[in-house]
C-alpha cells in the first residue's frame, strides 16, 4: 500500500520479523509504517466478524492496529517501535489469554 | 518549589514547560512519542525543513530539549484523578505522580468520519497518511483518492504530489456557498494569517489540476477483504463510482476530550466546530483548578495559538501557585490574549469556509469500529427509549465498549442519539469515560502498588 522513500538523516538498518518473515527496517520507526509497507498490508483480523483491519489513524487513537509482540497481545502497532529482533505477528480475532505471570 | 506536570510535548505543551521553567517551577514533561514536537512537529529533529512552521517548530524544539525542564518520551498516562494525581507508564513501568498542577496539552484528533466500508484496508485517515510521510517517509504506492473537507486534505494532497506521490482525485464534501459566506470573515483572517493564506492558496493551485467531485454528500467504500472502489453521491444525486486501492479520509480535526473528560473537566458542545471542548477560564484553567489545558486539546485553533496558549497557561499557573500577582499576571497575559484573539478571527473564517461535512450515516454505517455496531443497531436502540442517552445505548449495544473507548464512535453517538431525541448535542453529552485510558497489563499494575 505504501512504499519508503530514501532517508534524509542517517539511519540504522536492524531486522524485525512479522510472521515469521525476516523483514529488514529503520531502527525506532513505528511497525504500522512497516506493516503498511507488507503484504497483506494489514494488521489484525476483528474479534467480532474475523473481518481484516489495516492501520488507520496512525496517532493511537482508533486500535485497529493491534498486533503481537513476543507474547504480548493487543498492543498498537502505530505506538510501537521497532528494534533489532523483534517479533511481530498479526493479531488474528480475540487473542487468547496471556500467562500470568507476575 | 512548585511541580507541574506537562502532559503532550507539541506545540503548547513545549510552551507551557518553557514558560513554567523560566517562572522557576520544576517541570516534567511527558509525551507518547519517541521525541519531542507533537503531530504536527512530529520527528522534525530528522527531517528537512519544508516551510516556516516547520522552521518555527524545529526552533521550538530545540529550546525545549534546552531549559524545557525534564521530558519522559514514550510515556502514556493512563488514569487522571483530581488531587491531582497521574498514573502513567513508560517502558512497561507504571508510576504514580502527585505534581501541585497538571497541563492537559493532549492535542486532537481528526474527527471520526464514518460511512460504509470505512473500516476496510486501503481507506485511512489523511491525517495518518501525512504521519507515515512525516514520521517514516511513506507514499502511497499506488494513485490515492482524497475525500473530505478542510485544509489539511489540501495541505496533503500538494505534499504528496510534491514528494512524488500519485493524488488521483479529490471527493469534495464541503458543503456549497462557503468562499461566499466566508468573505466577510477574510479581512481579519489576513491580518493574523497572510502568510497562511498564501500557503493555502499555493496548496489550491497544486491541486485545482486534480480531478475534483465537488458538493459531495454521500460516500461508500467498496470491497470484500479490502478497499477495491468508492461510491459517491453529489448534492445534485449524480452517484458514480470509482475503482481505487486507497482512500483517504478527513474531517477536520475535534479537541481529544478522552482526557479532559477523565480527569472530571467539565465541557461545552462548540456549535460551530460541533465537538465537545473543555469549560476554561482565561488563563487555561478547567472547572478543576490544579488543571490546565492549552493548545488544541481546549479549543482547535491551530498550532501557532497552541504555543500561545501555552505560555498563557503556564502564567496562570504562576499565577494559581502564587508565584506571580493577580497584577502582574493580568500584565503578562495580555499581548498573548490580543494575539490569541487574532488567531482565534483567522480560525473562524477557515470555520466558516470548511465547516464539519457529518455526511449522512445510513443504518449500515459501521459507526463503532472496535464493537462493529452500526447506525442502524443504535437507531434500534433508541426506538421508543426517550430517556436513553449514549451511555445507555452503550449497554444495550456494545458501542463504545471497545479497545479504542469510543474515540472512533463518541461524536457519532452523541450525534444519533440528538438525532433520535431531538435534542441539542450539549444537552445529549458524551459517553463516560473510564480508567485506564490507554491500556495497561495486569503486571503494570500489580508492580505499581508494590512500588507505593
Amino acid at each position: 500500500m505504501f512504499h519508503k522513500l530514501s532517508p534524509e538523516t542517517a539511519t540504522r538498518p536492524v531486522t524485525i520479523s512479522v510472521d515469521g518473515v525476516t523483514v529488514e527496517v529503520e531502527e525506532g520507526e513505528s511497525v504500522a509504517a512497516i506493516l503498511l509497507r507488507t503484504p497483506p498490508f494489514t494488521a489484525r483480523t476483528t474479534p467480532v466478524s474475523g473481518a481484516a483491519r489495516a492501520p488507520y489513524c496512525m496517532m493511537g487513537v482508533c486500535f485497529d492496529c493491534l498486533i503481537e509482540i513476543g507474547g504480548a497481545t493487543s498492543i498498537r502497532a502505530c505506538m510501537t517501535r521497532a528494534r533489532d529482533g523483534m517479533a511481530v505477528r498479526r493479531q488474528l480475532g480475540r487473542p487468547a489469554p496471556p500467562d500470568i505471570n507476575l | 518549589m512548585t511541580e507541574v506536570l506537562v502532559i503532550g510535548a507539541g506545540p503548547a505543551g513545549m510552551s507551557a514547560a518553557l514558560e513554567l521553567q523560566a517562572r522557576g517551577f520544576v517541570t516534567t514533561v511527558v509525551d507518547d512519542q519517541p521525541a519531542p514536537g507533537g503531530r504536527i512537529f512530529a520527528a522534525i529533529e530528522k527531517r528537512k525543513l519544508h516551510s516556516a512552521d516547520d522552521r518555527i517548530g524545529a526552533e521550538l524544539v530545540r529550546e525545549f530539549r534546552r531549559g524545557g525542564g525534564h521530558f519522559l518520551p514514550e510515556t502514556e498516562v493512563w488514569q487522571i484523578e483530581p488531587g491531582p494525581r497521574i498514573f502513567l507508564t513508560q517502558d512497561g513501568l507504571a508510576k504514580m505522580l502527585q505534581p501541585q498542577f497538571v497541563l492537559l496539552a493532549t492535542g486532537a484528533q481528526e474527527r471520526p468520519m464514518p460511512f460504509p466500508g470505512w473500516e476496510l484496508p486501503g481507506v485511512m485517515t489523511i491525517g495518518g497518511a501525512q504521519i507515515l510521510l512525516k514520521t517514516a517517509r511513506q507514499l502511497p504506492d499506488r494513485p490515492v483518492w482524497l475525500v473530505g473537507t478542510g485544509p489539511l486534505l489540501l495541505l496533503y494532497a500538494s505534499q504528496c504530489i510534491a514528494a512524488g506521490g500519485a493524488v488521483a482525485g479529490i471527493l469534495d464534501t464541503t458543503p456549497p456557498g462557503r468562499r461566499t459566506a466566508s468573505i466577510k470573515h477574510l479581512p481579519a483572517a489576513l491580518r493574523y494569517g497572510w502568510r497562511d493564506l498564501l500557503r493555502g492558496l499555493s496548496w489550491l493551485w497544486r491541486t485545482q489540476r486534480l480531478k475534483i467531485i465537488r458538493n459531495v454528500t454521500a460516500i461508500e467504500a467498496i470491497g470484500t477483504d479490502r478497499l477495491a472502489a468508492v461510491r459517491y453521491t453529489t448534492r445534485a444525486g449524480l452517484v458514480g463510482e470509482i475503482a481505487t486501492e486507497l482512500l483517504f479520509t478527513h474531517d477536520g480535526v475535534v479537541p481529544g476530550v478522552h482526557t479532559t473528560f477523565s480527569a472530571g473537566c467539565m465541557h461545552r458542545w462548540n456549535t460551530i466546530q460541533k465537538c465537545f471542548e473543555p469549560e476554561l477560564d482565561n488563563y487555561g484553567a478547567s472547572s478543576n483548578p490544579t488543571i490546565f489545558v492549552s493548545g488544541d486539546g481546549g479549543a482547535i485553533n491551530g498550532a501557532r495559538a497552541a504555543m500561545l496558549s501555552g505560555r498563557l497557561s503556564g502564567i496562570g499557573i504562576a499565577r494559581a501557585a502564587g508565584i506571580l500577582t493577580t497584577h502582574d499576571a493580568e500584565r503578562a497575559a495580555g499581548p498573548l490574549r490580543r494575539e490569541l484573539a487574532r488567531a482565534s478571527a483567522f480560525r473562524r473564517f477557515i470555520d466558516v469556509l470548511y465547516p464539519p461535512s457529518e455526511l449522512a450515516t445510513s443504518d449500515s454505517t459501521v459507526v463503532c469500529r472496535c464493537e462493529e455496531v452500526t447506525a442502524g443497531q443504535v437507531r434500534l436502540a433508541l426506538r421508543g427509549r426517550p430517556n436513553l442517552g449514549p451511555n445507555g445505548v452503550k449497554i444495550a449495544t456494545r458501542i463504545g465498549m471497545g479497545p479504542c473507548q469510543g474515540r472512533q464512535c463518541g461524536l457519532s453517538l452523541t450525534r444519533l442519539v440528538a438525532e433520535a431525541h431531538g435534542g441539542g448535542p450539549d444537552n445529549i453529552g458524551f459517553l463516560n469515560i473510564r480508567p485506564p485510558l490507554k491500556p495497561l497489563t495486569l503486571g503494570e499494575l500489580a508492580a505499581l502498588e508494590t512500588n507505593a
